[in-house]
């Protein structure tokens, strides 16, 4: 059996079980002067992070995700493997619960590359994804914590990712297929906006500046702290108006209990835990997704053994 | 030179620990300097092994008072947690 490795592919970041960077990253011919998390891949030069790219519905279209997934593998051999260098990989991934069914297939197969050789953080590796397994994410999330959900009734699932949010019920720990909706207004449409606004104002904000400022974190705006009020009022009524459309499409959120996964949630957690339209509520740590893929990879394998 | 103080150590060459330091540090160029790098990880280790065993001491008391025991035969698998139907939606979407 190969190393099993969960790596989360979301648009706005890729998450694995030890780490967590943005979903892009600049690429050169020559050695560039930083070689901090520098990914050396068929002979270019990848700096890994910094600005994200823009969203992409299909992530297979090119090699983008693909090479995004290295640094992951790295790191995860490095930390959770002990440091090895070599060998056969058995990806554990997830795509959006609306796009599962059209792309999981597709998905599965641009992972598949047997002697895929690359260097990060000055260490050479060699590996060969033999095999990748695809969960929806969202359900995947609380797949580790499934005794805890398989006798509630009635549990809505709310996974706010960076371009999507997905929506639905587990009832008594099974996903109700029928139940899911997908919404195009994931955090980015809201980090978007912020940035409009503020660029409205003719000042340019990153949005790193914008999340530390909705995170509580005490950063400052020279001469300019006004900015926060803007940033938080805009949050607040995002949030208020997803809990709104959430209740339009009947999921009842005053009495079942509702799971927010995805980075976007950590986010805004404090609006959600906050706001009264909402009963019990549980946000789940950035790394849930991942968590439960490589559990549902680790079950799969086992079971087919 | 306030900020400059002079420490006299005196070293009894008849034991055998004090003849070895005193070699040690009469054979050293930058006496001051290998003192001080000697006494300050002598210092930051002692403590380290202070705070360890203090943190397990406590770690045991609370394990006693819980009355708690360590089942060595437990399997805990979370595989065994989620069940068929589970993977049967995953195929059927």
């Amino acid at each position: 059996m190969g190393y099993i490795i969960g790596i989360d592919h979301g648009n706005k970041a890729i998450k694995s079980i030890v780490n967590q960077y943005n979903s892009g990253f600049t690429v050169s011919n020559t050695m560039p002067i930083t070689k901090e998390r520098l990914l050396v891949f068929e002979g270019k030069y990848y700096s890994i992070s910094g600005e994200r790219f823009p969203v992409m519905v299909d992530k297979t279209v090119n090699d983008n995700f693909f090479i995004l997934s290295l640094p992951a593998i790295a790191e995860v051999l490095e930390k959770k493997y002990q440091g090895v260098k070599k060998g056969e990989i058995i990806l554990a991934c997830g795509l959006p619960i609306m796009y599962y069914g059209k792309q999981k297939d597709k998905f599965r197969e641009y992972f598949i590359r047997d002697d895929v050789s690359f260097t990060f953080g000055g260490k050479q590796y060699g590996v060969s994804i033999k095999d990748a397994y695809v969960y929806p994410q969202g359900y995947a999330a609380i797949m580790p914590h499934f005794t805890h959900y398989k006798d509630v009734s009635r549990l809505n699932v709310v996974d706010i990712g960076g371009y999507t949010i997905d929506v639905f019920t587990v009832e008594k720990g099974l996903l109700n297929i029928k139940s899911c909706i997908s919404l195009t207004t994931g955090i980015v449409t809201l980090l978007n906006s912020i940035k409009q606004e503020i660029l409205s104002l003719g000042i340019e904000i990153h949005e790193e500046q914008i999340e530390d400022t909705i995170l509580g974190e005490n950063i400052s705006f020279f001469q300019n702290e006004n900015i926060k009020a803007l940033i938080e009022d805009k949050t607040q009524i995002y949030v208020e108006e997803l809990l709104d459309r959430l209740k339009e499409y009947g999921f009842e959120m005053k009495i079942n209990p509702t799971i927010f996964v995805g980075g976007g949630s950590l986010l805004l957690q404090k609006h959600i835990e906050n706001s009264p339209k909402i009963g019990y509520v549980e946000v789940l740590d950035s790394f849930a997704n991942v968590k439960g893929f490589e559990l549902l990879a680790k079950q799969a394998i086992s079971r087919d053994r | 030179m306030d900020e400059i103080k002079r420490l006299n150590l005196s070293f009894n060459l008849q034991r055998k620990n004090d003849r070895i330091a005193y070699n040690i540090i009469r054979s050293k160029r930058q006496k001051t300097a290998y003192i001080i790098k000697a006494v300050l990880a002598y210092e930051g280790v002692t403590q380290e092994e202070r705070e360890l065993i203090r943190i397990k001491r406590a770690f045991r008391e609370v394990i006693k008072e819980m009355k708690l025991t360590a089942d060595k035969h437990c399997d805990f698998a979370e595989e065994s947690q989620i069940p068929d139907e589970v993977f049967q939606i995953f195929d059927s979407i």
